[in-house]
């Protein structure tokens, strides 16, 4: 066909053709390009992370608080009609330290959460078939004069850290300036413990308790807690049948500005690069290496309004001559204790310091009482009910979240069960931070949905097993759509 | 020259390094160990998980011919990347929950289609590594919709897909020396972990602080503490089927196992990010693409005389 072309269509057709070559030879250099031009990008983009912060995608929130109307009845927790609107978010939660037996008991926790214009309120609940009341904190017990704690019980008053069984113990007499205590008899020496091929002394002046089976106790601190956890010897705390903890359940609420936090608290001293005898802890105990975070914590052994909590049975809220605040007691709730931690440190949002240092001296004043709690234990579940203005005074508000609508907060929880020796930094928590939305929608009308339980083995159910699921009609909403979407993506890509 | 083999590469290079110094480094940092400068290693994982980003998404667009989902996962990819500078709040609207309601079945869907391979009977034996990434979107989406259902055995999916994993990648390319090599590698693995497992049996005090450490660097919920010894010797097979795959110039199938390992787990707190969520999927996918061409002798010739 191209012989039959005349002269000039043949120059055409010749130059065509070079500048095809020309082209696909560029275009080809171009191709070998991209790879590097790809990489290069790639990495370009990558070390800009390092020093610019770029946002990456995240996937919706998995609790919502709803817009409600109403007030709260903190004297029975959840009963408020507007719950019965939301659904439960069935959180799993797991082992705080790993090899612990006493450490992960509880395997999920139900939370709901809502706004009604003035109060964020957050309801919990989860199953503790065993619970631990008429037994003390041990932090604000020590604030109680002797005369008046002997009028209560006396469980709970002193944590006890259980070594791993078979931990044997000698005492070192050429530790000529030691002094030692075993079953509170004074020894002349330092107690060496030997376990397996280890053998770790112990610091001057440690008391240590002997069972019967040969099993040792610690009195806590949290340089045993460092010194134990780091060499694997930790069992747990001490407990038995007339002996434990109480219970309780914290809300942390990440404040910092990192996407996709850590939401793991440190194992350290009592400060940054405390000497415990010889070792150098560098990181203080309850410090959150990802920035700073508000906890609430409630504790069924120190702020739950009731005749089996032993602070509330001897008033001692009331007591200013213990606590130095003032308090008034409305009878139908109780408090959770404000807590502030970040990478310096785990403070107390007061200026009484029962738990945990005060965060300040001064300016402070009621602010321990400041977030209210209703609980109860009913059929195998603790119920908590949390509530807290959405707007704190400015005093509070570089340690406590501000709730604005339309915002969306970190949130991560823990639950202790005291009466199978979880206590202190030894507890049930979610794996990770969660997303809490809130929206300015209220949960609106929706058909009712079963809540069971997900990640445990047991077989009760919770009590309010009719969940209302406006989530439901939006997935089903959504997954028409998605489908539709597939379909649509198949035919084009069909023809 | 197929570009898709550097982004793999880099893909492979970002997951390591988000997993060991962002995942992982987050379940460290609260021990109590002396590593003075443990927390500046977060700024590798900051690197590592953008540079993962990036390569997924190069990856999703160069690929998207062969597996035609890939590119609508590419473009959410995209989007939710960049949808972040100028939204606030983007992930509170009900768009966006459609959107990550899509996602799921669109990965779900990705997952499917890379079942595919299963066709070949010999390859039936990847199917509880499928199943693993299938499965990690179970957890999320009980989380997303407020409801409940019943929990399986991660520790027990982890070892049944690590075997799988393990005995696939032994089979392959047994010709030459490069292939035998990489099984001898792999044994050496698996040998290394032995004594180790051999002894923690009997050492109550190594148990104990293995049980902190293993499942502190691979994220606390991926095993529970009773299940220590089936996470070792499922983390044995996972590195030596890894070495093993990497070895043999497999780079899709190390790359896809990884990337399954290292997020399927993340459902349970609801995968946070996007490009985790979409993880399992491309895992998935990658394993496909790794037993997509059968691996002919001259190949393996080729490849040891590289």
């Amino acid at each position: 066909m191209v012989s039959n072309l005349n002269f000039r269509t043949r120059v055409q057709h010749f130059r065509l053709n070079i500048n095809d070559v020309k082209f696909n030879l560029m275009n080809d250099k171009l191709v070998r390009k991209v790879p590097y031009l790809l990489v290069l990008a790639s990495l370009v983009v990558s070390f800009s992370s390092i020093f610019v912060e770029l946002p990456v995608g995240q996937t919706t929130p998995q609790i919502v608080a709803y817009k409600v109307q109403g007030t709260t009845n903190l004297g029975d927790p959840g009963s408020e009609s507007f719950w019965q609107n939301i659904p439960w978010v069935n959180v799993s939660l797991t082992a705080n330290l790993q090899g612990v037996p006493t450490s992960g008991i509880t395997p999920y926790l139900l939370v709901k959460a809502a706004w009604n214009g003035t109060d964020m309120l957050v309801l919990e609940q989860w199953p503790a078939p065993n619970p631990a009341v008429n037994t003390w904190s041990a932090s604000p017990a020590a604030f109680v004069p002797a005369s008046l704690l002997s009028k209560t019980t006396l469980n709970g008053v002193a944590d006890l850290q259980e070594l791993v069984p078979g931990v044997t113990y000698s005492i070192e007499k050429n530790y000529t300036g030691y002094i030692s205590y075993v079953n509170n008899t004074e020894y002349q020496g330092r107690i060496v413990l030997s376990y397996s091929g280890l053998t770790l002394p112990l610091p001057n002046e440690t008391s240590i308790t002997v069972l019967p089976d040969g099993r040792i106790l610690v009195p806590d601190n949290r340089g045993f807690q460092w010194l134990f956890t780091n060499y694997g010897l930790f069992y747990g705390y001490y407990v038995n049948s007339t002996y434990y903890y109480p219970d309780r359940t914290a809300i942390m609420w990440y404040m910092g500005t990192e996407t996709n936090p850590s939401n793991c608290m440190n194992i350290g001293g009592d400060y940054a690069n405390e000497n415990f005898d010889g070792f150098t802890i560098t990181k203080v105990g309850g410090s959150l290496s990802s920035g700073p975070a508000n906890i609430w914590m409630w504790v069924s052994g120190a702020t739950w309004n009731s005749t089996s909590d032993p602070a509330f049975q001897i008033n001692m809220w009331q007591n200013e001559s213990i606590t130095g605040l003032n308090y008034t007691d409305y009878k139908d709730h109780g408090f959770a204790v404000p807590l502030y931690t970040n990478q310096s440190g785990l403070y107390e949002v007061d200026t009484a310091g029962f738990w945990y240092p005060p965060v300040q001296s001064s300016g402070l004043n009621g602010s321990l009482f400041y977030i209210w709690t209703g609980a109860k234990w009913e059929n195998g579940y603790w119920v908590v009910e949390f509530v807290r203005p959405m707007q704190v005074p400015q005093a509070l508000a570089n340690y406590e979240p501000q709730f604005q609508v339309g915002k969306e907060y970190d949130v991560a929880f823990a639950v202790w069960q005291g009466k199978a020796g979880e206590t202190l930094f030894d507890k049930s928590i979610t794996s990770g931070f969660l997303t809490l939305y809130v929206s300015p929608q209220s949960p609106g009308t929706v058909t009712p949905t079963p809540a069971t339980n997900t990640t445990n083995t047991s077989t009760a159910t919770p009590t309010s097993a009719s969940a209302p699921n406006v989530t439901l009609d939006v997935t089903i909403a959504g997954v028409i759509i998605a489908v539709i979407a597939l379909l649509v993506l198949y035919l084009v890509y069909r023809r | 020259m197929d570009i898709r083999r550097q982004v793999i590469f880099l893909l492979l290079l970002g997951s390591v390094l988000q997993f060991m110094f962002r995942q992982t480094l987050f379940a460290l940092l609260p021990l109590p160990m002396h590593a003075p400068f443990l927390s500046y290693l977060a700024v590798i994982g900051t690197f590592g998980l953008f540079l993962y980003l990036t390569s997924f998404l190069i990856y999703a667009f160069l690929s998207f011919r062969s597996e035609r989902l890939l590119l609508p996962v590419g473009v959410i990819l995209l989007f939710s990347t960049v949808v972040p500078v100028f939204w606030d709040g983007y992930n509170t609207t009900i768009v966006w929950f459609w959107l990550v309601i899509f996602s799921v079945i669109l990965s779900s869907a990705l997952i499917v289609s890379s079942l595919r391979i299963l066709r070949n009977v010999y390859l039936l034996s990847l199917l509880p590594i499928f199943a693993l990434s299938l499965y990690s979107y179970y957890p999320y989406v009980l989380l997303t919709l407020h409801v409940g259902g019943l929990s399986f055995p991660t520790a027990l999916l982890f070892l049944l897909a690590s075997v799988s994993f393990f005995t696939v990648v032994l089979s392959q390319k047994k010709i030459g020396k490069r292939g035998l090599i990489s099984d001898v590698l792999g044994f050496a693995v698996v040998l290394s972990f032995l004594p180790f497992i051999l002894e923690l049996i009997r050492n109550r005090f190594l148990q104990m602080i293995m049980d902190m450490v293993i499942p502190s660097t691979l994220g606390i919920v991926f095993v529970s503490p009773s299940d220590l010894l089936i996470t070792l010797v499922s983390l044995s097979l996972s590195v030596a089927g890894i070495v093993m795959a990497l070895g043999k110039g497999l780079q899709e199938l190390a790359t896809g196992y990884l990337v399954i390992m290292t997020t399927s787990f993340l459902g349970y707190t609801g995968f946070h990010l996007m490009v985790y969520l979409f993880s399992p999927a491309l895992g998935a996918f990658l394993l496909s693409q790794g037993f997509k061409t059968p691996i002919t002798v001259q190949q393996a010739n080729r490849a040891d005389s590289r």
